[in-house]
């Protein structure tokens, strides 16, 4: 440089790849639009047979037969659908209870590692809750809960007709029930780290007022996070409607639609995965592939919801 | 609206000699989107002199800086219009702007040393530019880093991270990262604003060693560092050059009432 | 009167506290039974054999050692894959797209895939992969694996870029250095530890996965080390022993998940730590 005078530089060096690598990376952004694509394509496509030859009454029926070749995904879907909601419905109020004991009420030095137990819980890989599901919950529940149950209830009853069941614990219910245990940990990891966010000050205010720590939590902190929350739970929504294989060990796998909560069901990630690489036939993989577009459909309407309500956030 | 009128009607430009201006900016307007940012500055850049652009916030002076090395082409929705020549080249339509970059160094607010070791930091615009053998490379590297000052605190560690210094010395090393291309011009944006005095005393010294080889611009809301440092001042309010002139002359006698309005500390 | 409302308050609040203390003990409780009867179960079977003997028939003695190295060669393949794709996707969103509309729909659109059911990305890759190779093979479960792990690294990747000071950009190009030089010489080192942290939460999601496995690398009963045919993973082993009426299957199945769950807490925890540590603090 100091035996050159300025204006005879040479430019730097590499500017020429600056293009190339420039379009590398665009290349590998669409690479990832174009496996979201493909996925939707390849459902439709491999669900299509099933679809056009059965019509809206796929979604109706609730005939699972790959001896005549007639399917309807009735059983399935509602299975999926109650399950979620289902699970939420319990895993919900708990994770607000521990995210909020965590921010409010907690002592120090015992939040951090609680806090931290369980995040690294929501990043157990859902087989060893199915495991557990099966061969721990399972017996416990027919043993515990079920025969119980039946053995007090009187017959015909509107209870013994709700909690009707064969008396082995692989049921629609309990299914939720792992289900919740699973989607638990992240929710209330997720919840934490909003709650935390409520910045110190409003907080201090409310307190500052007389309120007592339920009024702050009630009036002032989850207020302030509202829309953040709502996304959170339609994203942990969206989590327990694929799941696959914590349900799979125990919701039972039958495909009418569930009569009590205490019946045997299945939803869609659980049939497809039970029959897929056993498949009779084309129309049964079309089927099953046509399950699985219902699947994709319904997990991408939650989190667009999802996406559209945590935009709206930042804009308040 | 008296103001505006005001602000229209008062200014000075007292220029150095026309043979020592090497770097010229002459009715340069900016924008940042729709938002006019610069009004027709003019700001002549004497060669081996010490200029300083002084202001309150928001008066354009780092907006001006960085139209000087093109930082702006980063972000799409700025641009400028108007004349900013280096030795009667035009800046503004120059396609290959990585050279020009070459030729006019920068050093930021906040110390910005790269993630490597000190000496590959040095070595770093060397390296873009030229393949020097090793020993031509520690002759460069060590060249620079004597010039900022910072040698004889670093010469047993150059291996170590450039992260690992204070925040003083990691600007002595952008300062020295800077001049180790040997660059016609150096611009600094507020250098010293994140050190203590300390610091500040020692790159100001360095600032002033320096100007026997470059030709600095430096944008500080220092007063009393800009009447140290300086040779030449340009006082900048909302968008516009108000007067500029030697710095003896701006600071004991400025002929606008504004530039004596701010010198004096009546706003700031 | 006043009193009274203040008792009042002071009760629900207490019964409130209550609650959300017996929430946590819930939560810790359904946690802690499963992680005790996951240890008990899996450290039972713990013994050399896993590591040493691959899965056996039902009656026989055996291990896990094809699962295993299965379930880490086609993790390894499926990361340096998504490593490969996410580190660039990443850094186009947070070097080149910025705000325009292209990026935001590549964000949304990646975090679809990274929330899709992945039984869903396993269909995807059987009509992809094995269907026209017609055969399951480990290589197609590398990829639905990758397609798991891609949009995590991307997504993480940008948020680590996001955070490097635009001043260390300014400073690279001010020298003159070209785009990707400042990227790749002064960035991406900056970002070291978040990018790293990255790439093991990635692994860690993907080491547990099972639905995208069922319909792609199917699984094996032998040691098969060539990823052109079926392999064996633990995911996948333990599905089919799990479900199935065989003791000595059953408490395999029970070691293999406790492997997994050591495996994804340990990596996470590297993670956490090495994030910690290594951020750019200038």
């Amino acid at each position: 440089m100091i035996d050159q005078s300025p204006s005879e530089r040479a430019g730097p060096k590499g500017g020429w790849f600056d293009p190339v690598f420039r379009f590398a990376c665009l290349a590998a952004a669409t690479a990832l639009l174009a496996a979201l694509g493909g996925i939707v394509v390849s459902l439709v496509v491999g669900g299509w047979p099933a679809l056009a030859k059965f019509g809206p009454a796929f979604f109706t029926s609730t005939t699972w037969n790959p001896v005549t070749e007639v399917y309807g995904a009735a059983g399935p879907i509602a299975g999926t659908l109650i399950t979620s909601a289902l699970s939420l419905a319990m895993a919900l109020p708990i994770a607000l209870g521990v995210a909020v004991f965590l921010v409010e009420f907690c002592p120090r030095f015992l939040a951090q590692p609680i806090a931290i137990a369980v995040e690294l819980l929501a990043g157990i890989p859902s087989i060893v809750y199915g495991m557990w599901g099966l061969f721990v919950l399972a017996p416990f529940f027919a043993l515990h809960v079920q025969i119980p149950l039946m053995m007090t209830l009187p017959e015909d009853s509107f209870w013994a007709r709700v909690l009707a069941g064969v008396p082995n614990g692989a049921n629609i219910f309990t299914a939720s029930l792992i289900l919740a245990i699973m989607i638990l940990p992240y929710m209330a990891a997720v919840f934490r780290e909003l709650l935390l966010t409520v910045p110190a000050h409003v907080r201090e205010a409310a307190y500052g007022l007389g309120c007592t720590p339920m009024e702050v939590v009630g009036a002032v902190s989850l207020p302030y996070v509202r829309t953040g929350a709502v996304g959170v739970v339609m994203l942990g929504l969206g989590r327990a409607l694929g799941e696959t294989m914590a349900v799979t060990f125990i919701v039972g796998n039958a495909h009418d639609l569930p009569a009590s909560l205490f019946a045997s069901g299945s939803t869609l990630a659980s049939t497809i995965a039970n029959e897929f690489t056993e498949a009779t036939g084309e129309m049964h993989t079309a089927a099953l592939t046509a399950l699985g577009l219902v699947l994709f459909v319904i997990t991408f309407a939650v989190l667009a919801i999802a996406r559209g309500l945590l935009l709206a956030r930042r804009e308040d | 609206m008296t103001d505006a009128i005001a602000l229209e009607d008062e200014r000075h430009m007292a220029e150095p000699p026309a043979d020592t201006i090497t770097l010229r900016a002459r009715g340069l307007d900016f924008y940042y989107g729709k938002t006019q940012a610069l009004f027709g500055v003019d700001a002549p850049v004497a060669r081996n002199r010490v200029t300083a652009l002084i202001g309150p916030s928001g008066c354009g002076k780092s907006t001006l800086l960085r139209t000087f090395n093109r930082m702006y082409d980063l972000y799409p929705g700025q641009r400028a219009t108007g004349e900013v020549t280096l030795e009667g080249e035009d800046l503004l339509s120059l396609r290959d702007i990585a050279l020009l970059r070459s030729r006019i160094g920068m050093v930021f607010q906040k110390p910005t040393p790269f993630p490597m070791s000190i000496y590959d930091n040095v070595a770093f615009g060397v390296r873009l530019y030229q393949n020097k053998s090793r020993r031509e490379l520690d002759g460069i590297v060590e060249n620079a880093l004597r010039r900022a000052a910072l040698w004889d605190e670093v010469k047993d560690k150059l291996k170590a991270s450039g992260l690992s210094l204070s925040g003083g010395q990691q600007q002595r090393l952008c300062v020295a990262r800077g001049i180790a291309v040997e660059p016609e011009i150096l611009l600094l944006d507020e250098p010293a604003s994140a050190l203590d005095p300390i610091s500040t005393a020692k790159l100001e010294e360095t600032i002033d060693q320096l100007k026997k080889d470059f030709t600095i611009v430096i944008v500080t809301h220092n007063l009393a560092q800009a009447a140290r440092i300086s040779d030449y001042t340009g006082f900048m309010y909302l968008g516009r050059m108000i007067e500029f002139g030697p710095t003896e002359e701006l600071f004991v006698k400025p002929s606008t009432r504004r530039a004596q309005d701010y010198v004096q500390g009546r706003f700031g | 009167m006043a009193f009274d409302r203040r008792a009042r308050r002071n009760l629900g609040n207490l019964v409130f506290v209550g609650a959300c203390g017996l929430a946590t003990l819930v939560a810790l409780l359904a946690l802690s039974l499963i992680m005790v009867s996951l240890v008990k179960q899996g450290f039972a079977g713990l013994n050399a054999d896993i590591f040493t003997r691959a899965t056996p028939a039902p009656g026989s003695e055996g291990g896990l050692i094809n699962a295993i190295l299965g379930s880490l060669m086609m993790c390894a393949l499926g990361m340096a894959i998504a490593v490969v794709v996410g580190l660039l996707a990443g850094t186009w969103l947070a070097e080149y797209g910025g705000d325009t509309f292209y990026a935001h729909l590549v964000r949304f659109l990646n975090d679809v895939l990274l929330s899709a059911p992945s039984i869903l990305v396993g269909l995807f890759v059987y009509e992809l992969v094995v269907r026209p190779l017609h055969g399951f093979s480990g290589f197609a479960g590398a990829v639905a694996l990758a397609l798991i792990a891609a949009p995590v690294v991307t997504r993480t990747t940008e948020d680590i870029l996001r955070l490097q000071p635009s001043a260390l950009r300014e400073a690279g190009v001010a020298l003159g250095a070209a785009r990707w030089i400042t990227i790749r010489k002064i960035i991406w080192p900056g970002a070291r530890a978040g990018l790293l942290t990255g790439a093991l939460l990635a692994f860690a999601r993907i080491s547990g996965e099972t639905a995208p496995l069922l319909f792609t690398a199917l699984n094996n009963q032998f040691l098969n080390l060539d990823m052109r045919q079926p392999m064996a993973s633990l995911p996948a082993v333990i599905f089919q022993f799990a479900l199935s009426a065989y003791d000595d299957w059953r408490s395999l199945a029970w070691t293999g998940a406790l492997l997994i769950a050591l495996t994804v807490l340990s990596v996470n925890i590297i993670g956490r730590l090495i994030a910690a540590r290594g951020t750019y603090r200038p």
